[in-house]
């Protein structure tokens, strides 16, 4: 029997691991997804999906990363992990944290969008946009004037016993670029590099642990563009569009066969929570866009 | 595969989205008004999106050395979705090695190279105005080998990094391969003797227009309209630094703002190519 | 030109949801998204169990109040539509 010496709840799943995540709530529970060092196969039989580094079957994920690991989905409870050699630790964590992350929330029939995710009262809010568009960025801002941070990059969101969208809380961090750090009077030699030749860090966030989900109001998606800082209301099939775009790892869907699982919980959700999007134009000061930012998640 | 790729290559601030509007109306207009944010030509070569729809995940957890050696294969990818016999690639990038040993530009998708460049002159005023920072500034910038537009790591940007080298090594890093036929076409000659040049374009292209349509694509692209067109939709491939993408458009403006200081750095610095492309005669002396 | 009496039924490969109103559907065989309008709903309703095209037009014209111009040239040519993305599919 297999020992595993961290055991975290992350995302909605209980995970047992053989690997260390600061960045993850330590938890016991009965863990659903287990991660742990072994050998790995060159590629899969029968994929469905191919592409330079990655491949997938409707039972597997197999993810090649020269620079960190290569990673193996043997199903949806098991990663199995096979570092390269003299790579560096926290290069093998976070395609843990990305790629199989998201892939796994499919498979356990749970929607992760590529948002923050922040507390605010008694519900959450999210904040969506392309990488670069300045999510993390925000809810640093956010972070700053007292909102808990409930998960930066994938939220995982699904639908509870009363069918009302809801969310599970993640990472406990936020991986900020240098760009970002500064602007808020940061120094980075005070945060672990997440890799060597890229300038983006890991922020630890502190909070209150003892929610397992909260009830999820609306989705902002940021568009880093446009005259005036204003937001827009996105409803219907255009909604469903919106949050299809920044489902992560959306077009890895099909591969996995998770199609029709994925449609319903989407579908549902687009009719259930208020979707936004929020135009910043490139001139905007840091402050004034937290300012605005809090004025509409604490008033919608 | 077939070869199938034209690039449209050029320093920056050189004609080459007058290029691709005249193309856009040659090969897809009639008398619309063209979208100067649908041109073909584009994605530009450098866009991160074109990296992202190869691997099919992000990028943003890579360094700019490995996702420059995943640009050849990205192409590749991008040239096999194209239907048509030909199709067109706009780029900034010097045709430079990855440092791998490969060529950027992968040979075996390339049918041609359309090379379009401006007197350095011209560019130093443009291509300050575009970077949103003084002449002073900009002239060393194109003297630099290691010049190369978004080639930082502390953020994310749309594009990837593409390495510029000097005015003069952009140039002849084009010129001086054997691997993809090359037009070279200067700005001035453009706008000197537009039906004449573009001909000669339109051939290098192989494309069957008659001279008729050529000119009525030339008459739908003229300077004041693509400006008009940036006044009424914004044109996305403009720099926030600036004001506007389309300016003057002249050739020659360099004379009104460029000090005697500036003109004689830039002659220094650039003058085997200027020569060799008739910008200066054998006394050094400008010719536009 | 597709014959009247040619009888028609669902593709169990398209999924189908309402978000506030307006259907979207799913083709899980080529991935592609439909927003579907209130006829195309009607008619995928009235496909519950197989029909020729001859008994929908007949209810739609008769739920709308069309006329047999409107069945030729806008209802017949949006079924055509359905057909040619698989949404609906032609019984041998």
């Amino acid at each position: 029997m297999k020992h595993y010496p961290y055991n975290y709840f992350t995302n909605g799943l209980y995970i047992a691991s053989e690997i260390k995540f600061p960045e993850l709530l330590e938890k016991e529970g009965t863990p659903t997804v287990f991660i742990y060092y072994g050998n790995t196969p060159e590629n899969l039989e029968n994929p469905s999906f191919k592409r330079v580094f990655h491949q997938a079957n409707p039972d597997e994920y197999l993810l090649d990363i020269k620079h960190a690991a290569r990673y193996w989905l043997k199903n949806k409870n098991e990663v199995v992990v096979e570092p390269y050699e003299n790579v560096q630790e926290d290069a093998v964590r976070i395609y843990i944290l990305s790629s199989i992350m998201g892939v796994l929330l499919h498979k356990h029939e749970l929607l992760p969008l590529h948002s923050c995710c922040i507390k605010v009262k008694d519900y959450s809010v999210l904040i969506a946009g392309n990488s670069g568009a300045g999510k993390s960025t925000i809810s640093l801002g956010l972070y700053r004037k007292g909102y808990e941070i409930l998960n930066d990059d994938i939220s995982s969101v699904f639908l509870n016993d009363q069918n009302e969208p809801s969310v599970y809380p993640g990472y406990m961090h936020l991986k900020l670029w240098s760009e970002s750090l500064e602007k808020y009077g940061y120094e980075t030699t005070d945060f672990r590099q997440l890799r060597n030749e890229i300038e983006k860090y890991s922020f630890p966030i502190n909070r209150c642990n003892k929610i397992e989900h909260l009830p999820l109001k609306a989705v902002f998606i940021l568009n880093p563009a446009g005259n005036q800082l204003n937001y827009e209301s996105i409803v219907g099939l255009k909604a469903f569009e919106a949050l299809n775009k920044n489902t992560f790892r959306r077009n890895l869907v099909k591969g996995i066969g998770k199609e029709a699982s994925h449609f319903k919980l989407s579908t549902s959700l687009a009719s259930k929570i208020k979707v936004f999007q929020v135009n910043r134009p490139d001139i905007t000061k840091p402050k004034d866009f937290s300012d605005f930012m809090e004025n509409l998640i604490t008033t919608i | 595969m077939n070869k199938k790729i034209f690039w449209l290559a050029s320093y920056p601030k050189s004609g080459n989205t007058w290029t691709r509007a005249f193309l856009t109306h040659l090969l897809q207009g009639d008398d619309k008004n063209i979208d100067i944010n649908n041109l073909i030509g584009g994605p530009i070569a450098s866009a991160r999106n074109l990296v992202e729809d190869y691997i099919g995940m992000e990028s943003t957890d890579f360094t700019i050395n490995e996702l420059e050696e995943l640009r050849p294969e990205s192409f590749r990818y991008f040239a096999e979705k194209i239907k048509k016999d030909e199709w067109f690639i706009k780029t900034h990038d010097a045709y430079t090695f990855l440092p791998s040993g490969h060529p950027l530009i992968p040979e075996d998708i390339s049918l041609g190279a359309l090379y379009l460049v401006r007197n350095p002159l011209d560019v130093s005023v443009s291509f300050a105005h575009h970077n949103g920072i003084s002449i002073e500034k900009m002239i060393p910038l194109m003297a630099k080998s290691s010049y190369a537009f978004c080639d930082t790591s502390k953020g994310v940007r749309n594009q990837l990094q593409q390495r510029l080298l000097t005015w003069g090594e952009h140039y002849e890093s084009w010129t001086n391969q054997s691997e993809i036929p090359v037009l070279v076409v200067r700005y001035e000659d453009m706008k000197a003797e537009p039906l004449t040049t573009f001909k000669k374009i339109v051939a290098f292209f192989k494309l069957n227009k008659s001279e008729e349509q050529i000119q009525n694509a030339l008459d739908a692209c003229a300077f004041d309209k693509l400006k008009k067109a940036e006044e009424k939709d914004g044109f996305k491939e403009k720099n926030k630094k600036s004001e506007r993408f389309f300016r003057k458009g002249k050739t020659g403006s360099w004379k009104e703002e460029l000090n005697k200081e500036q003109i004689n750095t830039l002659l220094k610095d650039h003058k085997a190519v200027m020569l060799k492309l008739n910008y200066i005669n054998t006394l050094g002396q400008p010719i536009f | 030109m597709i014959e009247k009496n040619q009888i028609l039924y669902r593709n169990s490969e398209i999924l189908v949801n309402d978000i506030d109103g307006e259907t979207v559907m799913m083709s899980i065989e080529n991935g592609t998204y439909y927003g579907m309008n209130p006829t195309g709903n009607y008619i995928w309703n009235l496909l519950q169990e197989e029909k020729s095209i001859e008994d929908l037009l007949v209810k739609l014209a008769n739920t709308y109040n069309l006329s047999d111009d409107q069945c030729q040239n806008e209802v017949l040519p949006f079924i055509q539509t359905m057909i040619d993305e698989k949404i609906l599919l032609k019984k041998d």
